[in-house]
């Protein structure tokens, strides 16, 4: 990407302020977890009974829990977890919410069938469905985000359906029909093109919404296991001592906020970014 | 017609389903159309909206099935044509649409979309022999070669169409069928736009199917034109016979309501408000019977054959001429 | 009736404004129709919207110019604002009627609305089934109680007459009423129009990019280009002798049923964008006749003969170049 290019992929941002701080704190989020061993003060897990519910203070920035762990290293520490989990649900929600829409909409008989199976997938509340199928699956990081990712999957697929059979009545698709185009290249050179720039927005909010369906899983014993630091763990632990020690509930509690809503503001600025008619007004060509 | 029509349309049947307040209908769309486009021709196709005009180009390109009727070729029959003799359709046979803003994919390049047929059925041998194929087109179509590279947005609505013609020119095919394209232009860019078909017509040898609702289009380029109304040909002929000495009620009043630019030949005044029957509710009779000014008894019973008339390649669908 | 005065509507920041109209002026009067003619992105839809007070918010704004309705300055007044002043009444109508009529409610619904704005409420009814007739609906007393999807395009633009001429209009506004209609039934539409202007004595500031239909109906014709009127004159001088090279480039380049295949003359290149126009004749880049100061001087509106004004240096005379 040249220099311009990446101005313009900035503009949106600069453009409005707290788009830009959404960024920010995205991109700290994510230098959080790359750097966790090395930023975070001291090891998250090393337990010292004799500091334990320290309030906020020099040495322990965000405190101390009921183990005397420090606060804020597990807070970054956590950082990891809730990547990882937001990753693998958007991947998950677009392997197969891509492919499925996309089908569906080009084949209105099997569109019909997986359509109505979609419908009633999405007749649960998304965290219902979760609790469900980590119930039936057992507790673990990768059925958390197969448990989220299926939520989410029907959104997607919903989009991609919806998009892809208005795509497909545009006058370029029938003019590449007529042509003698088959369905493989209407969808790499027609379909799929025009599909990124919503999807990018979707698999931002995805992304966030999975965040908070973590961190639910995790409050209620059901995500991630327990020894390993997470926002949604370290709240669930710290409920206990909500009237003793609120620092506990409040700095993880914030990360899952901030970052959540870092992200919509990232995905408003996105599809601005995205809509040809903003291309037009910043004079870009491509 | 005779053995050296490239293209032999008869009696095509194109028909929809539509759900229309919880019923189901089906919409006969073409009703039993019968053409030829000789090699080297203009064809014009006129009519009004709903006439299913352009339904006979969409099924002649594939775009629509056609549930009647056949579609040959150079004598070969199109419907029913092998993998090859598809191929070899998608590359004769091409269609200019009318909207040049949607017709073009956004993210596609320009030399994308007008390498397009190329691209799909394989004709390019390497890149380079591909830019320059773009490029030739583009030049021959009135664009700078450096188009290839930018994006529809960055073109005026001229200059899109100009691209959509060079898609549909790239190879170059034997048929262009061009589907309303001028009519979404304005009309100093519409003049040359036309100006232009016309010069790749004698350049390329292309014979072409004109649809349009314009017959100051139509009188301009085709040589021969058909009228349809309601699905069916009511008229046929040598576009000056035609336009000049129109014979069918429906070709009168279509002429007769052309807005003429010149303030002394003022045609309003009558007060008019038939419309054309809903297509869901075919007559049973001629379908223009109900605004027609020659109606008689057995027009509301009989539907009329379109029959030649034995000159200048006339052919007329009415009981009372 | 209608009066607009050196109007100029901007888009852009105060500092730099970008005139999308610039400086535009012409007059409707009683049973008279004004026929406003131009390619796409000339302004001329802009002309109307800023005549009605309907500019889009946030957007172009009323820069300079006055709008005088009946003699008084209408200008910076909202419609609703128009009519609680008492002042005098216009209405609208636009190509698309479906877009403008509720999907949902019968036709005879969207009209006596229309007329309770305006109107006592007891003969509503009554008034919306005589509007219909005004308009020459084919049935009228069946059709208020159809949906705007049961109706034919032509119809759906005979309802949207009706609506608009529910507050008994003194201007009425058409923006290429017909453009979307097939010919047979524009010609119905225009005729009706004709018909009305005269019968309810309204003026009417026809908007089109078709010549054709301007010589049909017009009285008058101003036509534009650029944000400009170029040209205007009554129908007949303005077919008769044009004056304006553009003027000559439109009809010329229009296509004839008569004509057979042959080349169309062109006005080549494309009209500029708003903002890229520099000093000198707008039109001059285009022009076949511009000489050299045609790119340079700051023209005014000529007088050619009685009621024939023209925005050119070097008119055309009686068709030929002067």
């Amino acid at each position: 990407m040249s220099r311009d290019a990446a101005i313009l992929w900035l503009k949106p941002f600069i453009a409005r302020p707290i788009a830009l701080a959404g960024l920010g704190i995205l991109l700290t989020t994510v230098l959080a977890a790359l750097l966790a061993p090395w930023l975070s003060p001291y090891d998250p897990n090393a337990i010292d009974p004799v500091i334990r519910l320290t309030p906020p203070n020099a040495i322990h920035w965000f405190g101390t829990d009921q183990f005397g762990r420090d606060t804020l290293s597990r807070v970054i520490h956590s950082a990891r977890m809730a990547l990882l989990i937001g990753s693998g649900v958007v991947l998950f929600a677009l392997a197969t919410g891509v492919p499925v829409g996309i089908l569906s909409a080009l084949f209105p008989r099997l569109g019909h069938v997986l359509m109505r199976m979609i419908d009633v997938l999405m007749a649960f509340p998304t965290l219902l469905l979760a609790l469900g199928l980590i119930v039936i699956l057992g507790p673990s990081l990768t059925n958390a985000i197969l448990a989220i990712g299926l939520g989410y999957m029907t959104t997607t697929t919903r989009i991609v359906y919806g998009l892809t059979l208005r795509l497909r009545a545009e006058t370029y698709v029938e003019a590449s029909r007529s042509m003698g185009a088959g369905t493989i290249w209407l969808i790499g050179r027609h379909i799929l093109p025009n599909l990124i720039s919503p999807l990018l927005v979707q698999a931002s909010f995805v992304f966030a919404f999975a965040q908070l369906g973590a961190a639910s899983l995790d409050f209620l014993g059901l995500g991630a296991p327990p020894e390993i630091p997470s926002w949604g763990n370290m709240l669930a632990e710290s409920r206990t001592f909500v009237t003793r020690a609120p620092w506990l509930l409040f700095f993880p509690g914030m990360m899952i906020v901030a970052t959540a809503f870092s992200l919509n503001l990232v995905g408003d600025a996105l599809r601005d970014r995205l809509d040809p008619r903003f291309r037009q007004v910043f004079g870009e060509k491509g | 017609m005779s053995g050296d029509d490239i293209l032999d349309v008869r009696d095509l049947k194109v028909s929809f389903a539509v759900r229309r307040a919880g019923r189901k209908y089906r919409v006969q769309a073409v009703d039993g159309v019968s053409l030829a486009l000789a090699e080297g021709e203009v064809l014009g196709i006129v009519g009004e909206s709903g006439c299913g005009k352009t339904t006979v180009g969409r099924a002649i390109v594939g775009l629509v099935q056609a549930n009647g009727g056949s579609i040959r070729f150079k004598g070969v029959d199109a419907m029913g044509a092998g993998r090859a003799g598809r191929r070899a359709m998608h590359l004769n046979v091409r269609m200019v649409f009318q909207d040049p803003y949607a017709s073009l994919n956004p993210r596609r390049t320009i030399g994308d979309s007008v390498a397009e047929a190329g691209d799909i059925n394989g004709i390019f041998r390497d890149r380079a022999e591909r830019s320059a194929m773009v490029a030739e087109t583009l030049a021959a179509v009135g664009l700078n070669p450096s188009f290839a590279a930018r994006y529809p947005y960055e073109l005026s609505g001229g200059q899109r169409q100009r691209a959509g013609i060079a898609r549909a020119i790239l190879p170059t095919p034997s048929i262009v069928i061009a589907d309303e394209p001028v009519s979404a232009l304005d009309v100093s860019v519409q003049a040359q736009v036309l100006n232009l078909m016309m010069d790749l017509r004698e350049q390329l040898r292309l014979s072409m199917l004109f649809i349009s609702h314009d017959l100051g289009v139509i009188g301009q380029i085709s040589d021969r034109v058909v009228v349809m109304y309601m699905g069916r040909i009511v008229e046929r002929g040598r576009t000056r016979t035609v336009l000049d000495h129109p014979l069918h009620p429906y070709t009168r009043s279509l002429i007769a309501a052309i807005p003429l630019p010149d303030p002394s030949k003022r045609i309003l005044g009558a007060i008019e408000t038939s419309e054309p029957p809903s297509l869901f509710k075919r007559p049973s009779g001629c379908a223009y019977a109900a605004r027609c000014p020659l109606a008689s008894e057995r027009c509301l019973i009989d539907v009329p054959e379109l029959r030649s008339t034995g000159t200048d390649e006339r052919a007329l669908a009415c009981h009372n001429v | 009736m209608l009066t607009v005065r050196d109007l100029t509507v901007s888009s852009g920041s105060a500092t730099e404004p970008v005139d999308i109209v610039a400086g535009v002026s012409f007059g409707v009067a009683k049973g008279e129709i004004l026929g406003l003619v131009g390619e796409s992105g000339c302004g001329k839809s802009m002309t109307s919207l800023a005549i009605m007070g309907l500019l889009p918010q946030p957007g172009p704004r009323v820069r300079a110019g006055r709008v005088e309705l009946d003699g008084r300055d209408v200008t910076q007044l909202q419609p609703w604002q128009r009519v609680e002043a008492g002042h005098g009444r216009m209405a609208m109508i636009f190509q698309e009627p479906m877009t403008s009529l509720n999907p949902v409610r019968r036709i005879g619904d969207q009209i006596v609305e229309a007329v309770r704005v305006h109107d006592d409420v007891s003969a509503a009814a009554a008034r919306a089934r005589e509007l219909l007739e005004l308009v020459r609906m084919p049935d009228p007393e069946m059709q208020l109680a159809a949906y705007p999807h049961q109706l034919s395009g032509g119809q759906r633009q005979r309802v949207m007459i009706a609506i608009a001429l529910a507050c008994r209009p003194q201007v009425l506004i058409a923006d290429e009423p017909t453009t979307a209609l097939d010919v047979t039934i524009q010609v119905q539409i225009l005729g009706l129009l004709r018909e009305l202007c005269g019968r309810l004595e309204m003026a009417i500031l026809f908007i089109t990019h078709d010549m054709g239909v301007i010589a049909q109906l017009a009285d008058r014709v101003a036509v534009m280009y650029a944000g400009r009127i170029v040209e205007t004159a009554a129908v007949d001088a303005v077919f008769g002798s044009p004056r304006h090279h553009y003027t000559r480039g439109l009809m010329d380049c229009m296509p004839s049923r008569n004509a057979g295949a042959r080349r169309l003359p062109t006005v080549s290149g494309q009209p500029p964008a708003p903002g890229t126009i520099r000093a000198g004749c707008v039109f001059a880049p285009r022009c076949g006749a511009a000489r050299e100061q045609c790119h340079v001087m700051t023209l005014s509106r000529v007088e050619v003969s009685r009621g024939h004004e023209v925005l050119c240096a070097f008119p055309l005379n009686g068709g030929e170049p002067a």
